[in-house]
């Protein structure tokens, strides 16, 4: 029944242990196991909630650190200390906060929608969860190697969005309502650049599955395609509505967006699912284009994988600290008359690389990445070349510039420009 | 075919974390389209005018630093040289000097603190707010040399301020300029040639140079729809007229435009103080209180003296009717004036736009309501 | 990767639970008077629906299912909720009931007819060899209804083919041939109906009148 699991290290320790006398586990030196022979499906069950537990729990001490450090760096970027009181180097401020935040009321909206309304957290946080089923974090480490793994990442990360419009229905406020809209904008746009971003890397790789597309990287995938990550990464960072896409919760036009009515824990788990989608989208890109968990070898590869996640997380926190946000129509703007078109050219230069070369070497990819970069180089100049905002003609004015009359003690209205337009 | 839209209505404000204070702004939206805005202000109004006809004309210089609480110091130069005007008091030379150093440094705290914000309603997450901030703070560290107070000075008095600046102020002064320009060098390398702060402002909120005249706006504003209107230059005051300086205009009288033009005025204002550190010579800060008592009673006439504020005309109109306290005192508040356009910038725009707009008029609640 | 399908008891299990969630929330969608929450249902109905492909080994379809269905459907249905008043407000009883209930009694029909009709083939009656051949992965499209599997060692003739094959090994990997061989031409020419549709969409779209712009009211949400 579950032979094919065995790949999976973090699965076969755990059930070989439990049931070590079963016919797939005798074959691996797991001589005994704790339960008697015909209790395999115990130990199946022990195993996927062992599993489940773990990787949650991981993610959660994750996101309580990636909080944590977050902090930290927003503090080095505005040359300020950041939280530095609870524990060493304040790395128990978010343990303190975490508590703070479930001591908090919980508040309802007299007018709000009680259901829904309580729904919406839980429909954030699983799918923020879900993402993790599929990545993997190290040699063998991983719950499930789905063979449509990047499919199953694009369709977990689009519930946000239901979830998001759910929380703003619900709480009957209309800030709320706006900045779902803008969400549901969001979403359509960068879901299409984002998935055919991930074209290019489908096709070297010849599979969907994660592990395989690890397994293909014999250079690390930014090099082979340079165009995919950027527009991959551009798009990661609008759908989770990271700065300089944050229009859902722009906080100086829309409060909290959404999250305005939402208080005490309910408020912690969109705060929570917020972050475990950083950790998920920087735990993608490692996977996808930094070539997961591979590195040379006396450092495990559980090391390679964290050391190139933090090295892209710390990438997100620099756009979000320094980059002011967007407008709507920008941000869709840029979606469909940029992305989509750097998407374009990516798969057709991939395709024809790939029917030149289909199953490349590593000595191939190089090659690949010396005409990719090229027109990566070139596509994203005339891009922003197309979209960016022309300077002013002339800013300095002419001689003939209208004026108030020049000051005296006493200006007759009438002489002032206009003025017998003016009623009073 | 079309799909019908029905507008939304949306509060804005008091308690919204961009309106600068406590502004409301009933708003009206088509989608994404501002379709109607109605201001409401009035929450920060603590009755200064009033007030100032139960103080001495000293004591009324407590109350100006709370008005623009951001360039109190400005407040003051107005208050004092409309004072002075109504008594007939011959200022000091020392006296004059420092309050124009006082007052332009001023400016250019004011004028960081009207950036950083700008960025922060951009969506900047409060990066390029603490880097100005954070200059901000070193001219206050100068203000508190000084006075001793940092952000309510009440460092002027009727005939010029009321302490002669320590000796260390000086070369303090001399450091911190140098820092001012560079830290505005800094913020023009990260923003002016930014994209994304270059695509958010221009071209939004133009407003016509017509337009402006007529609703007598001033200050940055106007400056920014190319008029060349500084009051420095065309009614000066002070010792203005013994200083030269370049008046920084922009034609486009968009957002972007009024970042630009005040970001250039501070720089003019470091070169002002330097001029005004040259001719600064030794002597009295201030009258003798035999020529200007502390107790100054005007004689009963009336009064309006006018500054060119960090944003725009600050004039201070004194009515005596030759007591202690003045009669009446109106104040014409810039950033109220200012604001008047509101609805001309916002209506048709996006709500992306609309505290982008509202953070480039400059505005500060507590002189809007007073 | 995943093996052609065992029936178990924890398949089972889960066949039913997921069965559980999709006919328990189309419940909900068709007796809730709140259309908001019934939109939401429907998208618990859809993701049970994507439940029951995993359960069945077609991950492909089933993420598509997700993808599509829950992710844009439903956000589509609730979006356009949010937009249309007169639906999220009143809640009128469905007019028409007869002809709705006739549409479901008919398309229940040609599904139970379909259904029982088809010669579903069971693992029971896969020859071994084709058992091995398919738990390895090899596999290739033919013509027909049949779907001819291969060893790729080349040792003597080792083509099995198997009648009326329902269990794909790697399902994402036979639909991505299928689309692109066998189906090229009906997959491009509903590409180009979408595209169409597409262009229609933006048209009705252009130039709203400005008449409706500038009406006065008040949305109460």
């Amino acid at each position: 029944m579950n032979h094919l699991f065995l790949d999976n290290s973090l699965w076969r320790n755990i059930y070989c242990v439990l049931a070590g006398e079963s016919a797939e586990c005798a074959a691996r030196d797991y001589s005994s196991g704790f339960l008697p022979g015909g209790m395999e499906w115990l130990a199946f069950l022990l195993a996927a909630a062992a599993i489940i537990g773990i990787v949650i729990n991981a993610v959660l001490g994750g996101v309580i650190v990636l909080i944590w450090g977050e902090r930290r760096l927003f503090g080095r970027f505005q040359s300020r200390t950041g939280p530095n009181r609870w524990g060493p180097f304040g790395t128990l401020t978010s343990v303190a906060d975490a508590v703070k935040t479930m001591f908090k009321e919980d508040l309802v909206p007299a007018e709000a929608d009680r259901i829904l309304f309580n729904l919406a957290p839980v429909l954030i946080a699983a799918p923020a969860l879900l993402v993790f089923s599929v990545i993997p974090f190290g040699v063998g480490t991983y719950v499930a190697d789905l063979n449509v793994g990047v499919l199953f990442i694009m369709a977990v990360t689009s519930l946000t969005t239901l979830a998001v419009l759910t929380a703003a229905w619900s709480s009957a406020n209309r800030i709320a309502i706006l900045s779902a809209l803008r969400s549901v904008a969001l979403l359509i746009s960068y879901e299409i650049p984002m998935a055919l971003a991930l074209v290019g890397v489908i096709m070297l790789a010849g599979s969907m599955a994660l592990g395989d597309i690890i397994a293909a990287q014999g250079i690390p995938f930014i090099l082979v395609q340079p165009l995919g990550f950027f527009v991959f990464f551009i798009a990661a960072m609008a759908e989770m509505a990271r700065a300089p896409f944050d229009l859902t919760e722009a906080e100086s036009e829309l409060a909290a967006g959404y999250l305005n009515d939402y208080a005490s824990m309910k408020f912690g788990l969109f705060f929570l699912a917020e972050f475990m989608a950083e950790l998920s989208t920087s735990a993608i890109v490692t996977t996808l284009f930094l070539s997961g968990w591979k590195g040379f070898d006396p450092i495990p590869s559980h090391f390679w994988f964290a050391a190139k996640l933090i090295a892209v997380l710390f990438v997100i926190i620099w756009f979000r600290m320094t980059l002011p946000r967007l407008r709507v129509d920008q941000v869709l703007k840029f979606a469909w008359k940029g992305l989509f078109e750097l998407t374009m050219i990516n798969i057709i230069v991939t395709a024809v690389l790939i029917a030149i070369w289909p199953q490349p070497t590593t000595g191939q990819l190089w090659i690949m990445a010396a005409i990719n970069w090229p027109v990566a180089i070139i596509s994203i100049w005339g891009v922003s070349k197309l979209l960016g905002t022309p300077a002013y003609e002339n800013s300095q004015p002419s001689a003939d510039a209208p004026t108030y009359p020049v000051a005296s003690e006493s200006i007759p209205a009438a002489s002032v420009l206009g003025a017998d337009k003016g009623g009073d | 075919m079309a799909i019908k839209t029905q507008p939304v209505t949306v509060n804005l404000g008091p308690q919204h974390p961009s309106t600068h204070g406590v502004f409301r702004m009933r708003v009206m939206f088509d989608g994404e389209e501002i379709v109607d805005v109605e201001p409401v202000f009035g929450y920060l109004h603590r009755g200064s005018e009033k007030l100032a006809e139960e103080r001495t004309y000293t004591q009324i210089v407590t109350l100006t630093d709370r008005m623009d609480y951001v360039s109190s110091m400005l407040n003051n130069q107005a208050y004092i040289l409309a004072v002075e005007k109504l008594a007939g008091i011959e200022p000091s030379p020392r006296g004059v000097w420092l309050r124009m150093i006082a007052s332009e440094l001023q400016r250019i705290a004011s004028h960081l603190v009207a950036t950083g914000f700008l960025l922060q309603d951009l969506g900047a997450l409060g990066t390029p707010l603490i880097y100005a901030m954070r200059e901000r703070e070193n001219i206050l560290d100068l203000f508190e040399m000084l006075c001793g107070a940092r952000i309510t000075n009440s460092y002027l008095r009727p005939g010029g301020v009321f302490m002669d600046a320590p000796a260390e102020f000086w070369p303090a002064l001399d450091r911190g300029l140098d820092d001012i320009v560079n830290t505005i060098d800094e913020l023009e390398t990260y923003l002016s040639g930014n994209e994304i702060v270059f695509s958010r402002t221009k071209g939004t909120a133009v407003l016509p140079p017509e337009l402006l005249i007529n609703a007598s706006v001033t200050g940055p504003m106007l400056r920014a729809s190319g008029v060349d209107w500084d009051l420095r230059h065309r009614a000066p005051y002070d010792y203005y007229d013994k200083i030269s300086f370049e008046r920084k205009l922009h034609t486009a009288s968009d957002n972007y435009a009024r970042y630009w033009v005040r970001v250039q005025e501070a720089r003019e204002s470091v070169k002002i103080i330097r001029q005004c550190i040259e001719q600064i010579e030794p002597g009295e800060v201030r009258p003798s209180f035999d020529d200007v008592p502390r107790l100054i009673r005007p004689p009963a006439g009336d009064a309006y003296a006018a500054i060119e504020g960090s944003k725009g005309e600050l004039g201070f109109y004194l009515v005596s009717d030759g007591g202690i306290a003045p009669y009446r005192m109106h104040v014409r508040a810039s950033s109220l004036i200012n604001l008047t356009l509101l609805r001309d910038m916002l209506i048709g725009g996006q709500f992306g736009d609309l505290f982008v707009t509202f953070g480039s008029v400059d505005l500060n609640m507590g002189e809007v309501d007073r | 990767m995943t093996p052609v399908m065992e029936v178990s008891a924890l398949t089972t299990i889960a066949f039913w639970a997921a069965s559980a969630m999709t006919l328990g929330f189309a419940a909900i969608v068709v007796t809730q008077r709140d259309v908001f929450r019934a939109a939401i249902a429907l998208a618990g109905s859809f993701l049970g629906v994507g439940i029951l492909y995993f359960v069945l080994s077609a991950e492909f379809v089933g993420v598509v299912q997700i993808l599509v269905y829950v992710g844009a459907i439903s956000v589509l249905m609730a979006f356009a909720v949010m937009f249309i008043q007169d639906i999220a407000s009143g809640s009128r009883p469905a007019q028409g009931r007869l002809v709705g209930v006739a549409a479901a009694v008919l398309v229940f029909a040609a599904l139970a007819f379909t259904a029982y009709n088809t010669e579903w083939s069971s693992q029971n009656e896969l020859s071994p060899d084709a058992v091995v051949a398919l738990t390895e992965g090899y596999y290739e499209v033919g013509e027909g209804d049949d779907i001819r599997v291969e060893l790729t060692e080349p040792a003597g003739d080792n083509d099995v083919v198997v009648a009326n094959g329902g269990a794909f090994v790697e399902s994402t990997g036979a639909v991505g041939v299928l689309l692109v061989r066998e189906y090229m031409l009906a997959f491009e020419i509903i590409g180009l109906l979408l595209v169409a549709a597409l262009i229609g969409g933006l048209l009705l779209m252009r130039n709203p009148p400005s008449s409706n712009k500038t009406e006065k009211g008040d949305a109460s949400v």
